[in-house]
């Protein structure tokens, strides 16, 4: 029969793995070829000036921006979901929206006075819709909206989709663009 | 050994083995993307700050928890049901936390596959809790027995 080990010695043990784990974790973080990360990339760490929190938006709010000429939608799903299919003139934007890409993005803003960026989901459409936000002023800048359930949410309204790879998966204007109606729905 | 017994050895050997192999799979799938599980970690609103960190050892810790809790032996096996239920304890805090402030967050659980935090999260997370309650407890040496 084993001697039962002393409560002591579990805990310790517990420890250890924590331990271990942590550092196993480390080690091939850092053998990753990125390296170890350990600071959060510039466009999701939003802590610095006031930054206007995007809006949530339900699909059938957000339908009315499809055909608002002041409006821009961004795409922040991968190239090969935009590809399959998106909201009819969408700008494709990479999904690891980091604060150059963001920033890559508002140059399409030009005159644009309303943004409207949906994602596979709420909650990547949100971080995607927050870095931007960053880069804009927080008064009398576009006003930025993340659209609620991500583009299956979308879908499943039976709102106008299209379909169509992305251009070399640059920022550009998708050829199914159409805004023709200046109905600002907001 | 009686079939009372025996019945109960194989309840907690079958409740250790998944559970080990929960968070076994849970660290694994968050080794694949480690940037999107930062990202995740960072939605949840808590430490924004930490989540780098968190998302660069937690998989391995979990992973590593998960593989001794289900193939480990002695005081190792507790040690590992203890982590378990310590790591747990404080995942459905988060969840918890998220759900009830409204954040809109995907649980991040099982790497970037998870659905949005709702009650049915944190019902689940508070199962897993009982689940590594029950091991440990079973696990946890009694005065006068062995280790297994």
């Amino acid at each position: 029969m084993l001697a039962a080990p002393r409560p002591g010695s579990i805990w310790l043990r517990a420890l250890l793995l924590a331990v271990a784990g942590a550092a196993l974790g480390l080690i091939l973080a850092a053998l990753r070829p990125g390296g170890l990360q350990l600071s959060r990339p510039p466009a999701a760490a939003s802590c610095e000036g006031p930054v206007v929190e995007p809006t949530p938006l339900a699909p059938t709010e957000a339908a009315a921006l499809c055909t608002n000429t002041r409006a821009l939608i961004f795409d922040a799903r991968p190239a090969t979901h935009f590809a399959a299919g998106h909201i009819a003139g969408a700008i494709h934007l990479p999904c690891d929206a980091t604060g150059a890409l963001a920033g890559a993005a508002l140059q399409h803003l030009e005159d644009r006075s309303l943004v409207l960026v949906y994602g596979a989901s709420s909650d990547e459409a949100m971080a995607v819709a927050r870095g931007i936000a960053k880069h804009l002023p927080a008064a009398g800048g576009p006003r930025v909206y993340a659209l609620l359930g991500g583009f299956t949410a979308w879908e499943r309204a039976g709102l106008a989709c299209a379909s169509g790879a992305c251009d070399g998966c640059n920022v550009g204007p998708s050829p199914s663009a159409a805004s023709s109606n200046p109905h600002d729905g907001h | 050994m009686g079939t009372e017994p025996m019945r109960s050895a194989a309840f907690f050997l079958a409740l250790r083995i998944t559970l080990g192999a929960l968070f076994a799979y849970a660290g694994a799938t968050k080794l694949l993307d480690p940037a999107a599980f930062s990202e995740e970690i960072a939605n949840y609103r808590l430490l924004p700050t930490l989540a780098p960190l968190l998302a660069n050892t937690l998989p391995m810790i979990e992973l590593l928890t998960g593989l001794v809790l289900a193939l480990g032996s002695g005081a190792w096996r507790t040690g590992a049901a203890l982590l378990a239920l310590a790591l747990l304890a404080v995942f459905t805090l988060a969840v918890t936390s998220a759900w009830l402030r409204g954040v809109d967050v995907r649980c991040g659980c099982f790497g970037t596959g998870g659905g949005p935090v709702d009650g049915l999260t944190v019902l689940r997370d508070l199962g897993f809790v009982l689940a590594a309650a029950l091991t440990l407890r079973h696990s946890w040496p009694r005065a006068g027995t062995g280790a297994d």
